[in-house]
């Protein structure tokens, strides 16, 4: 993830985080708000239901006294004609808009009724209320109870002529009339009904038919208390609900249902939920914008910087990083540009020391602190020269000169350090090649081998080169030696050299040296030869060379072992068979093998050497102490 | 409630001729003893014949003054009954009981068409238009009846020997009334005198300022 993206995410996560923690308190605290409010309005509703159906039942019970004062009612009753007194109950009836009238005896028989069905079905309430009238010596009873099958807000009054002389009682049906004027005054959807054998019969209601059944279903699973809030759902809309009793017989089980559509508390409050939803909305958007000028200002500098450092990665140091600000930003584009001069400087320093010394010396003398001193090391020292050299310079003009060895010595220098070796040191026209330093390489002796081997094709460019100006070929020794050596910086301590010292270098160089001896283009000590497994070597000689004692056994490296073929092989196998007769004085037998040799490469000067050598030893046999050495002359 | 009887003193009445009738006064009490007025005592003989009504006996009145009627009337079956009005304005008079169910249209006749009450049983008598205007009559089939006075003592008169089954009936009982029996013996003369103690369950009263019933507890 980018910078950018990351300043860009951090502080839009931050204003949402502030933002949305706002919304989401004041989306609930909304929330709470409006249920606080429809509850307290609910509850307001519940008071003014039960206000109402007292005033009401106050009224019925007044309207009931006055329309049982009429005297022409008691003089129909006094008629004690059953079809005269229903018609006046009819009438009285009607005057009060009531759906039920009766008429009971002072001792609660049923005188008369009207409708006749519905009270005639049920003759244990209406006495019922009497009996409280009766009880409470009061003129009037009054409650919601039921009748048949309906509930009815009933009103019992005496028939006073002038004392009490029968019941008139008169049934108000709560029906859905009646709850869609209590709708109308309390401000809830009004519902009456009672459990009823494990469901909840509703016979009044104010909601749909299809909202009623669901009501029906829910009230009867509920454990409802009064004045408990619920919620119900209802047509998917949540409504808080509030069950309480009806009237004041608990035996008629009625309760009503009470209920506010949640979502009309919150609709006012949607519209600040709405206007905050796009607050946080804009404000997002609005943070954006500054987040991604902000990450802008911030990442563009980077950016440039970063591009900036990448070149310079690269190796390219022309870049300078225009950042121009006063700030951390521009302290670091200095700092950069800085860098990357003192990196040009630096290079330039390597590069130029790289010419002077190789290139892992370089690395080596600037990685750390340049001091005197050395440690002592196995490595492989290289000499590479080439043959006649001197004589191919006194017939060419020195610009020519110069620039055919600098090509061969470049072409030379690159094999060494393509097989990780370093340049120790140009010597005239030749090279010395160190392996195993400054950084330590076990396998040494196998670069130094591959490498001397590859360098023949650096002579072949050097050949076709020469040919192409009309010159002379040359031909190259390369002698190789791994030994104990002391490597580090030498020198003064204001100039000092990272080389290697010691005997190996000078027998390395000696072994160059006797490649012309052999005619042979590479020569390699057997400390080198035990050292390099998989290549294939050819033992030439062991020879004592000048102010040594110890004699130095000699081998040509002929390639990887591998690429040899069987032809070949057989025939190192017959030279070595030579050598081995030749070193225990089977003059005739080594003879022979080499003059076999010979007959296949008729030009090979070792062929002739030994054959010559045998023929000087055959006239003069060496002393006992001869082990086949030759001692250099 | 019930009506109580509970201790009724049965008077052994000293008569002398068998022609003679005797008075018997009784004391009408409630359970505290306080004297109950307005009671109605009647008496019926178990085998004395019980005279018959004077066929052209002048109506009885039962008055209506200041907006009032007597509280309590009792009366013999058969008696013409007039409402006499002393008020400046009219009455409607009516009862719906079923001993006797009448109306008088609304008049300012000082005197009023004769209503008879023919069944014996309790005749409660109304105002249409004045709703707290109540008269309690009684009609009776014995003419031996009296009302308690203010001490609660009414006298029965010229009560004929024998054993009278004697009841007391209010307007605030709800409960028809135990016979308590009473003999005169034969030649006794004077009076006599016995107590009941009768407990009374209420009575409806209106208020005139405010003509809604109330049922009132003694």
């Amino acid at each position: 993830m980018s910078f950018r993206t990351r300043i860009l995410l951090t502080l839009l996560g931050l204003i949402l985080a502030v933002q949305g923690t706002a919304f989401i308190a004041v989306y609930f605290a909304t929330g709470r708000s409006a249920r606080t409010q429809i509850e307290a309005e609910l509850g307001a509703s519940e008071r003014v239901f039960e206000a109402l159906m007292e005033r009401r039942e106050v009224e019925l019970a007044q309207a009931a006294s006055l329309a049982s004062g009429d005297f022409a009612f008691k003089t129909a009753f006094a008629l004690r004609h059953v079809p005269t007194m229903v018609t006046a109950l009819r009438n009285l009836r009607s005057r009060i808009g009531a759906d039920e009238a009766a008429l009971l005896d002072l001792d609660h028989t049923l005188l008369a009724a009207d409708p006749e069905m519905a009270v005639s079905s049920e003759r244990t309430t209406l006495p019922h209320l009497i009996e409280i009238a009766e009880r409470a010596r009061a003129v009037t009873a009054s409650g919601v109870d039921f009748v048949g099958a309906r509930p009815y807000l009933l009103v019992t009054v005496p028939l006073m002529a002038p004392v009490p002389m029968a019941w008139i009682t008169l049934g108000f049906d709560l029906n859905d009339v009646l709850a869609a004027e209590l709708k109308e005054l309390t401000g809830a959807d009004v519902s009456i009904g009672r459990r009823e054998g494990g469901q909840f019969s509703i016979y009044a209601s104010t909601l749909p038919e299809a909202r009623r059944a669901e009501l029906s279903q829910q009230a009867a699973r509920g454990e409802w208390q009064r004045g408990s809030l619920t919620d119900i759902m209802l047509g998917g809309e949540p409504f808080v609900t509030l069950l309480s009793p009806l009237g004041n017989f608990t035996s008629s089980s009625l309760q009503v249902v009470l209920q506010r559509p949640l979502n009309e508390a919150m609709a006012s409050y949607a519209e600040l939920r709405l206007f905050l939803a796009l607050l946080l909305a804009a404000g997002l958007i609005v943070s954006a914008i500054g987040a991604g000028l902000i990450a802008r200002n911030v990442t563009s500098p980077i950016r440039r910087v970063v591009a900036a450092v990448e070149k310079v990665a690269a190796g390219d140091y022309s870049v300078t990083v225009g950042v121009q600000r006063g700030d951390e930003l521009g302290q670091l584009a200095v700092a950069v540009n800085q860098m990357t001069q003192g990196l040009a400087e630096r290079d330039r320093a390597r590069e130029l020391l790289g010419k002077m010394v190789s290139q892992q010396v370089a690395t080596e003398l600037l990685g750390r602190r340049l001091e005197l001193g050395g440690e002592q090391r196995v490595v492989t020292v290289l000499f590479a020269d080439i043959l006649g050299f001197t004589r191919m310079s006194e017939h060419m003009p020195p610009g020519e000169l110069v620039s055919v060895l600098n090509a061969y010595l470049t072409a030379i220098s690159n094999v060494v350090e393509r097989h990780g070796g370093i340049v120790d040191k140009f010597i005239g026209d030749s090279v010395m090649a160190v392996f195993g330093a400054p950084i330590p390489q076990p396998d040494h002796a196998q670069r130094a081998v591959r490498a001397a081997l590859s360098m023949h094709g650096s002579l072949n460019d050097l050949n076709r080169t020469l040919v192409e100006r009309n010159r002379p070929r040359v031909r190259f020794g390369i002698g190789v030696n791994s030994a104990a050596v002391v490597v580090g910086n030498m020198g003064s301590t204001r100039r000092l050299n990272y080389t290697v010292i010691g005997d190996g270098v000078n027998i390395a160089a000696r072994v160059e040296k006797l490649t012309r001896e052999y005619e042979v283009p590479i020569l390699v000590t057997a400390s080198t030869q035990a050292e390099a497994p998989g290549f294939l070597f050819r033992e030439i000689d062991r020879v004592r060379v000048r102010g040594r004692d110890e004699p130095v056994r000699l081998y040509q490296p002929l390639g990887e072992a591998s690429a040899f073929a069987e032809e070949s092989v057989h025939r190192l196998e017959m030279w070595h068979d030579a050598l081995r007769r030749y070193r225990s004085r089977d003059w005739s037998g080594a003879d022979a093998v080499l003059a076999k040799l010979q007959e296949g490469e008729p030009d090979s000067t070792l062929y002739a050497m030994y054959r010559a050598r045998i023929e000087t030893l055959r006239l003069a046999p060496p002393g006992a102490a001869w082990d086949g050495t030759f001692t250099q002359a | 409630m019930r009506t109580l009887l509970a201790a009724a003193v049965a008077a052994v009445l000293l008569l002398s001729s068998a022609a003679r009738a005797a008075d018997v006064a009784g004391i009408v009490r409630d359970a505290n003893g306080a004297p109950i007025a307005d009671a109605i005592l009647y008496a019926a003989p178990r085998n004395a014949p019980t005279p018959a009504a004077p066929a052209a006996s002048a109506p009885l009145a039962i008055d209506q003054v200041n907006a009032q009627f007597p509280f309590v009337t009792p009366m013999r079956r058969g008696s013409t009954v007039v409402f006499r009005n002393a008020d400046t304005f009219g009455h409607t008079v009516y009862s719906v009981s079923q001993a006797k169910t009448f109306t008088i249209p609304l008049s300012r006749d000082v005197v009023s068409a004769p209503v008879v009450f023919d069944t014996a049983g309790v005749v409660v008598v109304g105002c249409s238009i004045h709703d707290w205007m109540i008269a309690y009559v009684l009609v009776l089939d014995t003419p031996y009846y009296a009302v308690t006075n203010a001490t609660g003592t009414a006298v029965l008169q010229n009560l004929p020997a024998d054993t009278h089954d004697v009841y007391v009936w209010h307007p605030g009982m709800t409960t028809p009334p135990q016979p308590l029996p009473i003999t005169v013996a034969a030649g006794a003369i004077g009076n006599a005198e016995f107590r009941i103690d009768l407990k009374l369950d209420g009575l409806w009263k209106i208020d005139r300022n405010n003509p809604v019933g109330r049922f009132v507890t003694p």
